[in-house]
């Protein structure tokens, strides 16, 4: 199976960055959510990401912005990252 | 044809305003490269100028050739023929004697 | 060795550098003989309206650059349905007779490739 991983780095107000990465994302793919993007993790848009599909937040950049609560989202390190990358066929960065 | 056309060329040879450009510099340009211009090198360098014209870019030397061979035939085409008139690099030599930019996507 | 590359663009022209970029990189692509499809989203579906003239406004006229990549063997050509209806344009009526993907085309699209650029 070809698995993509689709990474945002764009907060919520950017509306089309976000729709571009949906519209690109399969079933099987993965989400992960970099830089301003951790932002999608606060509850008034954790129902724009899509629920079919894994979703992943980095650490780092939750940490650097203040945002402990994120729930149902795997939080991840940068090593995680690393790794992440290497178990899928390509990486999609939308920014 | 001034005597300094030197002036007139970037330290790569080639052309700094494309409008300098005329059949007596081109001949010269060749020459300085070791090049006589005969009828075969000639309709090379306008199929070049079109292309720019056209396409407001200097090709590289895949659609150099494939732009050759739509026009002159398949034979011309060929990027052995090009070689041979103008030994090198092809894509870059012809578009420095047709007075254009040098191309940018060129191996 | 041969790698399938998408580019994705989804800037509109001349605002930006994004249009020129695309065609910088899909250019280099097949200089260096790697298979190259475009995938046109959102906007930058509207670099390929035709009858472009940017002479005024001091830039390189896209559509006669867009015009030489079959010259590249740069031939598939792909924009967005949904970017289509939202502009109220069909691919009919663009430069270099994009095909239109809807979004599992569009999935399908970006799973069969080695390299996938958004710009």
């Amino acid at each position: 199976m070809s698995r993509s991983l689709h990474t945002l780095n764009t907060p919520p107000s950017d509306t089309d960055t976000l729709s571009h990465c949906l519209m690109a994302l399969s079933e099987g793919d993965e989400l992960l959510l970099i830089e301003d993007a951790v932002y999608f993790t606060l509850p008034a848009h954790r129902h724009k990401l899509p629920s079919g599909v894994p979703i992943h937040a980095l650490a780092v950049d939750l940490q650097a912005r203040g945002l402990t609560n994120a729930t149902d989202i795997s939080i991840i390190s940068d090593p995680e990252f690393v790794n992440l990358t290497l178990h899928c066929n390509r990486v999609v960065s939308w920014f | 044809m001034t005597q300094d056309y030197r002036t007139l060329l970037d330290d790569e040879g080639y052309l700094f305003r494309l409008e300098d450009w005329s059949e007596p510099l081109a001949e010269q340009l060749a020459q300085d490269k070791g090049i006589q211009l005969t009828p075969a090198h000639w309709e090379v360098l306008w199929l070049l100028r079109d292309f720019y014209q056209q396409y407001q870019h200097s090709p590289a030397m895949r659609p150099l050739c494939k732009a050759v061979s739509l026009q002159l035939g398949a034979e011309k085409g060929r990027s052995i023929y090009l070689m041979q008139l103008f030994p090198g690099s092809p894509a870059k030599l012809a578009a420095c004697i047709a007075g254009l930019p040098k191309p940018d996507n060129c191996l | 060795m041969n790698k399938r590359f998408l580019l994705i663009c989804s800037r509109p022209p001349y605002g930006s550098s994004a249009a020129r970029d695309l065609l910088d990189i899909a250019l280099t692509c097949s200089v260096f003989e790697q298979s190259v499809s475009l995938l046109l989203m959102g906007d930058a579906i509207l670099q390929l309206l035709p009858e472009q003239n940017p002479t005024a406004i001091r830039q390189k006229n896209l559509n006669a650059i867009q015009s030489s990549l079959a010259l590249y063997d740069i031939e598939s050509i792909y924009v967005d349905a949904e970017a289509l209806r939202f502009h109220g344009l069909s691919a009919e009526t663009l430069l270099l007779k994009p095909q239109a993907l809807e979004p599992d085309a569009l999935q399908q699209l970006i799973r069969e490739q080695d390299v996938v650029l958004p710009l």
